[in-house]
């Protein structure tokens, strides 16, 4: 990879040594589709992380970025190269495998050195390396040991070393914070996040926790039956999704959704009304052509009691959920919808209490029948 | 839970009774019958004189025990390494397979294993005979043409009989084999192979020594298996010069069935025991320190 680095002359920034990009990639197994025209830029030095549900393909899209599966069709760049048709060792990445893969019968040190050793590294560069990574990582007292005399965290960061050393042009992580409780979990990521700064490298991650997403990445690529559903930054994910999909799977409590009885278009936004209760808002629906079959969106963390009971909705609380800094209301509607809307840590609410909701109208949105989103611009 | 010891105790008796039982009937009294015997001049039925260590004397002065020793030790140093390194390679190749293929081709290496010795003995009889044996086509290559009774000329008995056994026997071995395979991650061989390591390499430095506890086993239960060889011997010398090629079972056998000598064929028996279980058990803490290191 030093070699590559090298090669490279100088009129390339180094924007584009490492980036990645993957244009139109297809991937089958026999009839069924996995993937569908992907096609993603990946900055240099970017965090990235691919986010979905289990089986949307996010893991098989990593493993195809790294060699370890085909594609079927279309191109991946890794920097200026096409790595495609490459072998997996020959594309300067290194991989953190959910489960770390480390060699069992090999001490941390043999792990972390045998890629370096295979490619015939000079053995006072492979132990300068090892220890560097190894004080890096906090694991020098461990390079002694075999993975299975480790603890979970520390099988993680030897995983973790076995990729630094090799000084990759991009790391690739496949959920490797899953198999840590949730304790150790929190510090790792942010162990994870510290790392990335320091050693500026690019890094593309997989998970299904929507936590470790919003707080690893530059970027989200949220993916989503075969496809990519919506790139960006997490506040553009959590606050603009694309989709009711993507309003669906990011943030936790979920976006509440409620049937519109009632729409009209007045001069480009949408005065709805949600059973009889009519809203005028700012969403921006100038090219929403159907009237039927929409949905209204709002956050938990959008909706708050109205005290003076004049707010846009009322219902009455089913459940008090108090998570000590906030309490959350499960709230029944006069249709029978049930939302969930944040109050302040001491709530005063009890079950079978009636409240009045005020809508933060700002934060709104509207989802047609497939699914698009219409936001207030 | 607090429960009645005595309660625990009738368990483990009825569980463990019948077992015991059996067990010191059809094993430990007889085995301490034979070192009994093994002391008197008995014939195969009937008691005997004691006799002291001369059993033991002669036997081990005899020509023709040495003779068996060298047969039976050169007969092990033909199969058991070879076996164990076919069947690891042959089970490498199958857990490439999958499916049905992986299942037909396992079936047919295991399919011998459940043949009974006088089928095997036939089949390969026929398959080396002098004058329709397709492997004299095999050996006429080399041998300028012509055909070599293979199971009567001294030099090529025992590799013949030895290859004959590794055929028969292979099959489990590559079932212990393709089991230990399986227990290796998959993503250790993509770790390995981002790790630039040759096929080779993955090789000698994943595959191997992850699957020496495995190799350990077989070449342990292969030892025990071909010092206790028999049948494929005995059946393949029938007419020719048993003694040139007897084994330390045969041998057993000759002086108990044929010559009515208990107490002698007890001593090589004894003599035999005392061999594998050291054999063995020496052998198997070598490959395990070994793979330790």
């Amino acid at each position: 990879m030093t070699q590559h680095k090298q090669n490279n002359n100088d009129n390339h920034s180094t924007a584009n040594q490492s980036g990645i990009n993957l244009s139109n990639v297809c991937k089958n197994f026999g009839n069924i589709k996995i993937l569908e025209n992907i096609s993603l830029h990946i900055n240099s030095g970017e965090f990235i992380v691919f986010l979905g549900p289990s089986g949307c393909g996010k893991s098989t899209l990593l493993r195809m970025i790294a060699g370890l599966e085909d594609i079927d069709e279309g191109q991946i760049h890794i920097g200026d190269r096409r790595v495609d048709q490459l072998a997996p060792n020959k594309r300067g990445i290194a991989m953190v495998f959910q489960n770390y893969a480390l060699y069992p019968h090999m001490t941390v040190r043999q792990n972390m050195s045998f890629g370096l050793t295979n490619i015939g590294t000079d053995k006072k560069e492979i132990i300068r390396r090892v220890d560097e990574a190894a004080s890096t990582l906090e694991i020098t007292q461990l390079l002694d040991r075999r993975p299975a005399e480790l603890s979970g965290g520390q099988r993680q960061r030897v995983a973790i070393g076995r990729a630094i050393v090799r000084e990759p042009i991009a790391f690739l992580l496949d959920e490797p914070l899953s198999n840590l409780d949730a304790a150790l979990r929190g510090r790792t990521r942010i162990e994870l996040a510290q790392l990335h700064q320091r050693i500026k490298a690019t890094m593309v991650y997989v998970t299904h926790d929507q936590t470790e997403a919003m707080t690893l990445a530059n970027r989200i690529v949220i993916m989503n039956n075969r496809k990519i559903e919506q790139v960006g930054t997490p506040m553009e994910i959590y606050s603009k999704p694309v989709s009711r999909f993507v309003a669906g799977f990011i943030g936790s409590p979920a976006m509440n959704f409620m049937p519109i009885t009632q729409f009209t278009n007045k001069d480009g936004k949408a005065n709805i009304s949600i059973g009889t209760t009519n809203i005028n808002t700012d969403i921006n629906v100038t090219d929403l052509t159907t009237d039927h079959s929409l949905t209204f969106g709002v956050r938990p963390d959008a909706l708050s009691v109205a005290e003076n009971g004049k707010g846009q909705l009322s219902g009455t609380v089913e459940i008090v959920e108090r998570l000590g800094d906030r309490t959350l209301l499960h709230v029944r509607l006069s249709d029978n919808t049930i939302i969930v809307a944040e109050d302040i840590g001491k709530s005063r609410l009890e079950p079978n209490s009636a409240v009045s909701l005020n809508i933060n109208l700002s934060e709104t949105h509207i989802f047609d029948k497939q699914g698009k989103a219409y936001h207030v611009s | 839970m607090l429960k009645d010891k005595r309660a625990d105790y009738l368990t483990a008796l009825i569980l463990g009774g019948p077992f015991l039982l059996i067990y010191g009937a059809l094993f430990l009294w007889p085995t301490i019958q034979m070192v009994i015997i093994s002391f008197t001049d008995a014939p195969l039925i009937g008691d005997g004189e004691w006799v002291g260590f001369k059993n033991y004397i002669k036997v081990l002065k005899g020509r023709l025990f040495s003779k068996a020793v060298w047969n039976t030790g050169y007969f092990v140093v033909l199969t058991v390494i070879p076996s164990t390194l076919i069947s690891l390679a042959v089970a490498m190749a199958v857990s490439r397979l999958k499916g049905w293929k992986q299942a037909l081709v396992m079936a047919a290496f295991f399919l011998p294993y459940i043949l009974p010795v006088s089928v095997v003995f036939l089949t390969w009889n026929w398959m080396i005979d002098m004058q329709y044996g397709m492997i004299q086509y095999v050996v006429r290559l080399f041998n300028d043409g012509e055909a070599i009774a293979l199971t009567r000329n001294l030099p090529f008995f025992m590799p013949t009989v030895a290859v004959v056994t590794i055929w028969w026997t292979l099959g489990f071995n590559v079932l212990l084999f393709i089991a230990g395979l399986g227990n290796i991650s998959p993503e250790i061989y993509e770790a390995a192979a981002l790790d630039n390591a040759s096929r080779w390499r993955q090789f000698t430095r994943i595959t191997w020594p992850l699957i020496w506890p495995i190799t350990a086993l077989v070449l342990t239960l292969q030892l025990i298996a071909q010092l206790k060889i028999f049948d494929q011997v005995f059946l393949f010398s029938l007419g020719g010069r048993q003694d040139a090629t007897m084994v330390l079972v045969q041998y057993i056998y000759k002086l108990a069935f044929q010559q009515n000598k208990g107490g002698m064929a007890a001593t090589v028996a004894v003599l035999l025991f005392a061999m594998i279980i050291i054999l063995s058990v020496l052998q198997y803490q070598l490959l395990r320190s070994r793979g330790k290191k």
